[in-house]
């Protein structure tokens, strides 16, 4: 990912922030993007993996422990102030004196144990030269405990040690909060990590060597066990097997590959040993290209994250200058103890990082939910405008309907001729030449065939016509037989024929099988409409958005669709009028969302506020849509919408609550109202607030309705087609 | 004071509701120690820690009660309003640990420190246990809140504090046995004696209720006193 730094504990990026470029790639000192990751990373690093996150928490509890300590004797000295002052007595005395020295015995420990991170990010800080908050912190604490100290040494005098203990304690919770707040928002991105093996077997002349997955090179062999997780991309050399695509394409039907097929890192080997030449460079294979896509897209945040942290930017720095005048001011009029409390509550109760926070954690857990159910956004901005768009519009072909069926045969009097007799006679024949294609014709015709249970008759010769259709010979009689597009068998000579079976339906056929250059039969094909169609409109429609349908298809086709769904339509339109349409819906200023296949509706998918497409396929670099479901299943997308609409909803009350709360207490910390360890409560009930908010977006919803019927009862397919026949055969029936 | 059998039964016999939420916990760390001594001050420990934090919570709620009656100085009436509130807050709990009021779903928002948590129950350490045994003591709980209402009533932070601690005093006997022994107690039972631990809870609170009561002073007349702890009290003064 170039031009973006990851936070070595939590993985976000250091967009924005004023780091070198150059990744570190594990070498160089870490980086991170706050205190809190570098409190939870230096606690990681002193220990083993097991006990990390048990040493953290014994390191925080044992500040908590020492810290309730301090506040219960600070409580007691407090609530004894006016009965002591009315009574000196001895007794009094040695109660004053004990509970001070009890104070500063439990404050020790919490210097001991917390100060670490701070002044080590002080330190980093001053290196670059900066003045930070971490430093003002670090000086009103030290200056509170040397102050209070001293009182305690002197026997006379104000102490503050429960101001110390607070504010550091705080100020670490708060950072912690928000470091794992951060680390959990990514945890979905760094599961699907988690696919690749650490170690492949690689096969060379010698034998087979274990090295580690960074150490296979492109060229290289790696044998690959059933169960396993392919590495990265590659290409079958031997062997053969069922393979699992689903995490990078969505497929929930295992794939049959052989040798020469190509497969994808991540996808899953369920049955066979593979040997796999490798294509990829490991780090460069699809799943790592899939995840980049998505981390590159929370790494360019959204237009009001961009505008928090202009904000927060500016922010900084006028809290330091508001913190630092507080503190002259209030030493000035009331003497040394008041303006270091009144300075360090401004520092401490201001939240800056609620500001910084408060947009990138929630688009960051919304991103991670989506692609837990594999829909992979690729543009923060595409999905927050997702949210709060009013126009739905759908292409038809591919998106509203799936495939196709056939609907009408009509015999011609010249088929009883060829033998002919009916149209089952009829189908035999074609359904064994469209076996040859995959164009969505061919396939109805094949399916159509199979479950009337037909026999196909038997072809030699099998030609393919680019652009128009298939040609082939009858094995049983040597009769030559074309099936393909009207306007080819038109052009073969049958245009009469094919006249009357115009006359006989309001539609133009689609398709016609001729044999010995007489026109058979003509055949009609309707398109199938996605199961979950219907329930997705519905539940659009009721959340109060207009879905439309842009099609560059016949008006009578894209009508029947559109009725039966019950939205409505626009065709036919050119690809560029599509684009003017949805230019038109963006310029009433509704927000559009276009959602389409994403190598034919490239232009409008771009155009549109938000693009969704279908059917992504593997390769992440041809994806055109900001956003894409990789499952191909529509019912994502009512899911999406409310993901959205809740994301943004939660990105406002987070930015009006981070402005509300700044705006509010730190005029009253500056006058010197908030006592610091209350200031350093606030602070971490705002971080609190702004994480749970914001976490609350990454879970939900991540498991599924149960799939429709039709989705799961497929039976495993043949190899994938490649593009280019597709492309030839697609031609062949226009 | 009347209280204080009352605080260590509430704990008592609140422990059903605990075996119910807290059970798990005295579990799990009883399921880390292969003998049963070592198990015995595991299970010392987390109930130690818990108690610090009853006891931490105590004090505070004591401390705030006594800036709030300091506060209103001037207003006659603190500490029984104080007592007074206290003692609804803990009806309702009661109540609604009984279920005769029924409270809404909450929902759940994430928690970033749940797992460091289960590492620390689960930890080797007696010192990990004892923080384990301090966390969960700010687990929320309905009990607890009510007993709080009734600290801050003391109006006094030591007084306050010893509150917290004789209830949760009352709530190690069963944890102990349910972590020494796996749980001794069936479903049936525990639901039993979680309904007492209700109606112990709401008569604690109409105890509080009604020491308010006896001390809310109008106007010239003098306080009525505590009708239970203040035998002193002519009868006939009381309301």
């Amino acid at each position: 990912m170039a031009g973006t730094v990851a936070c070595d504990y939590c993985g976000l990026p250091l967009a924005g922030r004023a780091v070198s470029l150059e990744p570190t790639g594990g070498l160089g000192p870490p980086r991170f993007c706050c205190l809190g990751c570098r409190f939870a990373a230096s606690i990681t690093a002193s220990s083993g993996a097991d006990g990390e996150a048990r040493w953290m928490m014994t390191r925080l509890g044992l500040a908590i422990f020492f810290t309730m300590n301090v506040m219960v004797f600070t409580m007691l000295l407090w609530s004894q102030q006016e009965g002591a002052a009315a009574d000196p007595s001895a007794g009094s005395r040695v109660f004053y004196d004990l509970a001070r020295h009890a104070c500063l015995l439990f404050t020790g420990p919490v210097l001991l144990l917390l100060g670490g991170p701070l002044v080590d990010d002080t330190l980093a800080d001053l290196r670059r030269g900066r003045i930070g908050s971490s430093l003002l912190l670090l000086a009103g604490v030290a200056a509170a405990f040397g102050q209070s100290a001293w009182a305690t040494w002197q026997g006379s005098g104000h102490v503050y040690f429960e101001v110390a203990c607070m504010v550091l304690l705080a100020v670490t919770l708060g950072r912690w909060l928000e470091a794992s707040g951060k680390l959990r928002t990514t945890s979905a991105l760094r599961d699907l990590q988690k696919l690749l093996p650490d170690r492949v077997r690689v096969v060379t002349a010698d034998g087979e060597v274990e090295v580690p997955l960074f150490g296979v090179r492109p060229g290289s062999r790696v044998r690959l066990l059933p169960g396993e997780h392919v590495p990265t991309d590659g290409r079958i050399v031997a062997g053969c097997g069922a393979i699992d695509e689903r995490t990078v394409t969505g497929e929930s039907v295992p794939v049959v590959k052989g040798p020469g097929d190509s497969l994808h890192s991540g996808t899953l080997d369920l049955d066979g040993e593979l040997i796999v030449e490798v294509t990829a460079a490991p780090g460069a294979g699809t799943l790592e290209r899939l995840i980049e896509a998505v981390t590159a897209a929370a790494a360019g945040g959204s237009r009001q994250q961009r505008l928090a942290e202009r904000i927060a930017a500016w922010f900084l720095p006028l809290v330091l200058v508001v913190a630092v005048g507080s503190c002259a001011v209030h030493w000035w009029r009331e003497g040394m103890a008041a303006g270091v409390l009144a300075g360090l509550a401004v520092v401490v109760v201001s939240c800056p990082c609620a500001l910084g926070l408060a947009t990138p954690l929630a688009l960051w857990a919304a991103i991670g939910n989506a692609a837990r159910r594999q829909v992979l956004v690729r543009d923060g901005d595409a999905f927050e405008r997702l949210g709060s768009a009013r126009a739905w519009c759908f292409d038809k072909t591919g998106t509203v309907t799936t495939g196709c069926r056939l609907s009408d045969v009509f015999l011609l009097p010249a088929a009883a001729a060829a033998g002919i007799r009916d149209d089952d006679d009829l189908l035999a024949v074609a359904g064994a030449l469209a076996r040859g294609s995959t164009h969505v014709h061919a396939r109805a015709l094949v399916d159509e065939a199979e479950a009337r249970g037909l026999t196909t008759a038997a072809m030699i010769e099998v030609r393919t016509v680019p652009g128009r259709g298939i040609e082939a010979r009858r094995a049983a009689d040597g009769a030559t037989v074309q099936l393909g597009s009207l306007r080819w068998i038109e052009s073969l000579g049958g245009q009469g024929e094919i006249e009357r079976a115009r006359a006989f339906a309001a539609d133009e056929p689609q398709s016609a099988l001729a044999i010995d250059g007489r026109v058979i039969g003509c055949l009609w094909f309707a398109e199938t409409l996605r199961p979950e169609a219907i329930p997705t409109v519905a539940a659009l429609l009721a959340r109060g958005v207009r879905p439309l349908i842009l099609s560059g298809d016949r008006p009578e086709r894209v009508a029947r669709i559109a009725d039966e769904i019950g939205v409505e339509w626009e065709a036919p339109l050119l690809p560029e009028g599509k684009l003017e349409r949805i230019k038109a819906l963006t310029g009433e200023g509704r927000g559009v969302v276009m959602v389409g296949d994403g190598i034919n509706d490239a232009p409008s998918l771009a155009a549109a506020d938000a693009g969704v497409a279908l059917g992504c396929g593997a390769d992440v670099s041809r994806w055109s849509a900001d956003i894409c479901l990789l499952r191909d299943d529509l019912s994502d997308l009512p899911w999406l919408a409310d993901l959205a609409a809740r994301t943004g909803r939660t990105i406002r009350w987070n930015l009006l609550w981070a402005f509300g709360y700044n705006a509010a207490l730190v005029p009253l910390a500056a006058a010197g109202w908030v006592h610091p360890a209350l200031a350093a409560l606030a602070m971490l009930a705002s971080s609190l607030f702004i994480v749970t908010s914001s976490l609350r977006l990454a879970d939900g919803g991540a498991e599924r309705p149960a799939p429709s019927a039709g989705a799961v009862d497929h039976l495993p397919r043949p190899p994938a087609p490649q593009a280019l026949e597709t492309a030839e055969a697609a031609g062949a029936h226009r | 004071m009347i209280e204080w059998p009352l605080l260590v039964a509430s704990g008592l016999l609140g422990s059903a509701h605990c075996l119910g939420m807290c059970g798990p916990f005295a579990l799990a760390i009883g399921s880390a120690a292969p003998a049963w001594r070592a198990n015995l001050a595991r299970q010392a420990a987390w109930s130690a820690g818990r108690l610090f934090t009853y006891a931490v919570l105590g004090g505070a709620a004591g401390f705030i009660g006594l800036r709030v009656s300091r506060a209103l100085v001037g207003w006659t009436n603190v500490p029984a309003i104080l007592a007074i509130a206290a003692g609804l807050l803990l009806v309702v709990q009661g109540l609604l640990a009984a279920g005769v009021i029924r409270r809404r779903g909450v929902a759940a928002g994430g928690c970033p420190g749940g797992g460091a948590f289960r590492a620390l129950l689960t930890a080797r350490g007696t010192l990990e246990v004892f923080l384990a045994g301090m966390f969960t003591g700010l687990l929320p709980c309905g009990l607890l809140y009510g007993m709080l209402a009734l600290a801050a009533a003391t109006h006094d932070v030591p007084r306050g504090l010893l509150t917290m601690v004789a209830f949760g005093a009352g709530t190690v006997p069963a944890l102990l046995v349910a972590g020494l022994g796996g749980s001794i107690l069936g479903l049936a039972a525990r639901r039993h004696l979680h309904a007492i631990a209700a109606w112990c809870l709401v008569l604690t609170g109409c105890v509080s209720i009604a020491r308010g009561a006896g001390f809310v002073h109008f106007g010239d007349a003098t306080p009525a006193g505590c009708p239970l702890c203040s035998p002193e009290v002519t009868p006939e003064a009381s309301p």
